[in-house]
């Protein structure tokens, strides 16, 4: 039996306004428990809310950015259940009317293939707080941190299009590309600005209807977000091949231990009771309005990529991955100031200095390597100062701070040898050492000889503590050992 | 200086004829004398006001004070009042010391009134008789064993028994303009969005509107200017200017055209008090006014329209309500479900917990259409027979309630004739409108009152009409006995 | 209109409250009676109604997004049942 799978992704994203959404307290990331919570965001009695500007005007720019509908008029609504984190009782959120319809995100497939992934809608709505709980459950405690409750979210809940874990993947990028790129979200998904809660289906190939789906929630990364989907799938396959049933159910995936499990379900599915909430009036937002967010809107990544393809002759692999992260493409768009040679930059950035990253796990915010320094040290290959290799190793001790490309040459005296003296003196040694690789050289056919020069050339590497200039030591190799042959 | 009006006391401060410490001691006084009889008040500031008192003494003295400066006047105790008690007249706010204060608050204190303390009132504002207070049911001053009416209970007795000269409340359903009429006093709820409603602990968020209660109608305009404001921190706040109350005070009101809903004078209502508002009527006549018969014809349907969208209001305004932030928190609870489940059972009375789950019931699933949505429907019906009738008379005029005082305890074994005490008041908060209350009669030495309804931001013509009312008529200087 | 115990106990358990088996009998009937009230509703001609967007036809005010002052949580705190180093303590969530 051949399965195809059905995703649908809701994902909620943290708006980097100043305020929260419904009061005016910092949403500053880190800061002591519940100092950045005031007497509207504590529920306090006879408080009130008031929409924050900037909060709806990020929500309209990324319905712009995915080419959505922006509804003249929306409306907010009380989604009411009982929980620490949730002070009021209730959500403030939307649903009949949302700020953002209908829209499309294009997301490109491994084979190059561009499908797009329908948007059914994106609304506004408030996060809650955060609770941290003891060891023990018996006579356990929790406490409750209300500094996150009250950010602005945008929810946006995309139709199920998506057909693999990949595809998943892809849409996910492509909207933290997006929201990054507008500036409407700092994209650090380990600080929560990004949620995922994928519903995942099963259903025989080549049939039409739905099969019933899981939810699996707050996926965090998308590392994640793959195992978790692909997880959920064989599980649901699984099941289905028994001759079971899948249960409409709410799942928690754990990354650490890479196992899901069901959530504890409650004695009835929740009824939340939404109705309008009568202390905000209905949201209405004129053309004028929307035109000005449309002329100031930033680039797109979508747009910015085809840019960075046509304008520098990038590859699309390369001009995607550069725009898909919106902190490479300005550390790109910053270097290229400096020093005009996009291929090479795209090279160094997304080789040495993402896996830099990665191995570190931090983000280019948090590293200490900038725009300059990296231009320094690709100037100094250029100039021929020191070797691509040689560079990479200049690279490593700039990454940890320990100087700049020339402070580090100088200090380890890497400046690569270029004297031809001396290189003359080196690469006859060499030869007069090896006869018998010299010997095997010869021997071997002229188109394979290249080959074997690797041999000479690491002896000559390891005597000048890689500092020849590998593109002279060579040419002096095979100068002499062609002299040698004739 | 009980009887004298607000501009008496402002002009006699402002002669040095007393002081407002004076005044305020006076007060402070009358509320030790008489508040066990009555129960009206619940916290007294005592200290706090004779301090205010003395800074306004000051403010008096440079001859720059704002009008009513040192004007003692007292809260109904759902306005927040920071470094004090806020109550709401229930369990669960019993320990709640508010840190900041409500802006009606706040506008009396910059104008330099000071704040005697917090007044009795219904539990949460539900209730039309202010039986159902954590702190004891109000007595009315005009008959100990009857009720002052509610939900701002406190506030029309302790103005009807002269324990201040001014008072502050708030209507959803009639509980400015039932109790001051049950109480022979005067007191006006204004057009939705007038008065603000931040640190004015929600009811019916689409309903609830903070005013004043005063002996004459001249008082509440001079205290309703100082209440009303646009407020930024209330979404609902009116953005325009607000109308000037006290402009038109003093006009005649020859010519100007009043209906009285035929809806409004059939069956339920008492025969004295159909009396007493028909002699007010002809005294109207009397004064100019021309009278035409209007129909609400969808009258019936406010009562049942309002205890669907009041209660689903509040049943999510309550919420927050969890023993967790602030308030009534049960004794060693178990588990997460026990500190909810109990500190709610235990802190809300039963009329709360009834209206929650009444609430509950109408905006659940299955049920939201056909109760909630059907309710906005019928407000939108009673809505345009206003309008319709706005369209032929500048102003409403009708019985307040279907009957005097009743006797404590009588209508609360079913929750519905309590309910239909507001039968005439409840519309008007439903469509928004403003409307008050003015003493125009005593039946069985219990004062009657009639309403004036006017279209939005009509108050000065209504508080006109009153004023021109009280100028011919004495009903408004009635005093009960003892006090 | 009628409803049922069980009716009643789902909309406790929603509005976290509790009735105690004593007073279920009381509860239904006084419950009875306003639904009684609430269901004249359904007499109403509300078939061309619609409602209207706002009373006054005014939109939501948007406010500017800067922050006002700081917090003082000790302020806001001090009516709080219990706090343990600036975190509201409550009986652990179990999910």
């Amino acid at each position: 039996m051949s399965w195809e799978t059905v995703i649908g992704l809701e994902v909620h994203v943290q708006l980097s306004t100043n305020t929260k959404i419904f009061s005016s307290a910092s949403t500053e990331f880190g800061n002591e428990q519940n100092s950045q919570a005031n007497e509207i965001d504590l529920a306090l009695p006879g408080t009130l809310p008031v929409l924050n500007k900037a909060a709806l005007e990020y929500a309209i720019m990324f319905g712009l950015a995915i080419d959505a509908e922006i509804n003249n008029e929306s409306v907010f609504e009380r989604k009411n259940y009982f929980y620490p984190d949730l002070p009021k009782g209730y959500q403030t959120t939307q649903l009949e009317k949302p700020i953002v319809g209908k829209g499309s995100v294009p997301i490109t497939l491994s084979d190059g293939v561009i499908k797009n992934i329908g948007i059914h809608h994106a609304h506004l709505e408030e996060d809650a707080g955060k609770s941290l709980h003891s060891e023990s459950h018996r006579d356990g405690y929790s406490l409750v941190d209300l500094n996150r409750a009250g950010t602005p979210l945008i929810e946006i809940v995309s139709e199920p299009d998506m057909r693999s874990a990949a595809e998943a993947v892809a849409f996910a990028k492509k909207l933290h590309s997006i929201v990054t790129a507008i500036g409407i979200c700092d994209g650090d998904m380990s600080q929560g600005s990004m949620r995922f809660d994928v519903n995942i289906s099963v259903r025989p190939a080549g049939s039409s209807e739905f099969g019933t789906r899981t939810e699996t929630k707050n996926l965090n990364s998308f590392k994640f977000m793959e195992d978790a989907i692909n997880l959920e799938v064989n599980r649901q396959i699984r099941v289905l091949e028994d001759g079971g049933k899948i249960m409409q159910e709410t799942r928690l995936y754990n990354g650490v231990t890479k196992k899901s499990q069901s959530m504890r379900s409650k004695e009835e599915a929740n009824d939340y009771r939404y109705f309008p909430c009568p202390d905000l009036l209905p949201v209405h937002v004129s053309k004028e309005f929307i035109n000005n967010l449309r002329k100031d809107l930033p680039e797109l990544p979508e747009n910015k990529k085809n840019r960075y393809k046509e304008q520098y002759g990038l590859s699309e692999y390369d001009a995607n991955e550069l725009t898909e992260n919106f902190l490479f493409a300005k550390f790109f768009e910053d270097s290229m100031q400096l020093f005009d040679k996009p291929k090479l930059l795209a090279n160094w950035i997304l080789g040495d200095v993402a896996s830099k990253l990665n191995q570190a796990n931090i983000t280019l915010k948090d590293s200490l390597i900038s725009p300059k320094h990296l231009v320094e040290l690709l100037k100094r290959i250029e100039d021929k100062t020191i070797s691509n290799k040689i560079a990479k190793e200049v690279f490593e001790e700039i990454f940890e701070g320990k100087g700049n490309a020339d402070s580090i040459i100088k200090e380890k005296g890497l400046s690569q040898i270029s004297d031809a003296k001396f290189l003359e003196e080196l690469v006859s040694k060499v030869i007069s050492d090896n006869p018998n690789m010299v010997e095997d050289y010869i021997k071997t056919d002229e188109g394979k000889r290249k080959k074997k020069l690797g041999g000479f050339m690491g002896q000559v590497m390891q005597k000048s503590k890689g500092q020849a200039n590998p593109q002279q030591a060579s040419e002096l190799l095979i100068k002499h050992l062609n002299d040698i042959i004739d | 200086m009980k009887e004298l009006s607000i501009s008496a006391l402002n002009q006699s401060l402002k002669n040095k004829d007393f002081t407002s410490v004076e005044l305020t001691e006076y007060f402070l006084k009358r509320i030790k004398k008489y508040n066990k009889d009555l129960n009206a008040v619940i916290t007294s500031f005592d200290e706090k006001a004779l301090n205010s008192a003395k800074l306004a003494d000051e403010k008096i003295a440079t001859g720059a004070a704002p009008d009513l400066c040192g004007i003692p006047i007292l809260h109904k105790d759902i306005f927040c009042t920071k470094g004090e008690l806020t109550t709401c007249g229930s369990k669960m706010l019993a320990n709640f010391v508010s840190p900041y204060n409500a802006t009606v608050v706040e506008n009396f204190e910059k104008s330099g009134l000071i704040s005697l303390g917090k007044t009795n009132m219904d539990e949460f504002a539900m209730g039309s008789s202010n039986e159902t207070s954590y702190f004891g049911v109000v007595k009315n001053p005009w008959a100990l064993d009857c009720v002052p009416g509610g939900s701002s209970g406190g506030s029309a007795a302790a103005i009807a028994a002269r324990l201040a000269p001014a008072a502050t409340a708030t209507d959803t359903g009639g509980s400015i303009r039932q109790p001051a009429a049950l109480c022979g006093v005067t007191g006006i709820k204004p057009t939705y969005g007038s008065v603000s409603r931040w640190g004015m602990i929600a009811f019916a968020s689409s309903l609830d509107q903070g005013g004043p209660i005063a002996k004459t109608s001249e008082d509440c305009a001079m205290l309703l200017k100082c209440m009303a404001s646009f407020d930024h921190k209330d979404s609902t706040s009116i953005e325009n200017k607000r109308p000037d109350y006290v402009s038109k005070l003093y006009q005649p009101i020859n010519g100007l055209k009043i209906g009285l809903p035929k809806e409004y004078f059939s069956e339920g209502l008492h025969p004295g008090t159909q009396k007493a508002v028909e002699n007010a009527i002809e005294v109207l006549k009397g004064l100019g006014a021309k009278i035409t018969e209007v129909s609400l014809p969808n009258s019936k349907l406010s009562v049942p329209a309002y205890y669907v969208i009041a209660p689903a209001e509040a049943s999510a305004n309550l919420s927050r309500y969890d023993g967790v932030k602030y308030g009534y928190r049960c004794k060693n609870p178990v588990d997460l479900e026990d500190l909810y489940v109990r500190t709610r059972s235990e802190g809300f009375g039963e009329e709360v917990q009834r209206r929650i789950m009444i609430g509950t019931y109408c905006l659940s699933s299955g049920y939201y259409d056909a109760y909630y949505k059907k309710a906005q429907l019928a407000k939108e019906l009673i809505i345009q027979d206003f309008q319709t009738a706005f369209s032929d008379v500048d102003l409403i005029i009708g019985p307040t309630c279907p009957s005097p005082a009743f006797q404590h305890g009588t209508k609360s074994d079913n929750p519905v004739e309590m309910y239909l005490e507001d039968v005439y008041t409840i519309a008007v908060n439903l469509a928004g409108l403003p409307g008050m209350s003015i003493p125009c009669g005593l039946v069985s030495k219990k004062p009657v009152g009639m309403q004036i309804i006017g279209n939005y931001l009509e108050e000065p013509a209504m508080l006109q009409v009153a004023h021109q009312f009280q100028n011919v008529t004495d009903w408004h200087k009635a005093v009960p006995g003892n006090f | 209109m009628s409803i049922s115990f069980e009716e009643i106990r789902k909309l406790a358990r929603l509005s976290k409250l509790q009735i105690s088996t004593e007073n279920e009998c009381l509860v239904k009937e006084r419950l009875e009676n306003v639904l009684a009230l609430v269901d004249q509703l359904q007499e109403a001609e509300t078939k061309n109604t619609h409602v209207e967007s706002s009373r006054t036809d005014y939109s939501q005010r948007l406010r500017s997004d800067k922050e006002v002052r700081a917090v003082n949580r000790i302020e806001l705190q001090d009516c709080a049942p219990e706090i343990s180093e600036g975190f509201y303590k409550v009986p652990r969530i179990i999910d």
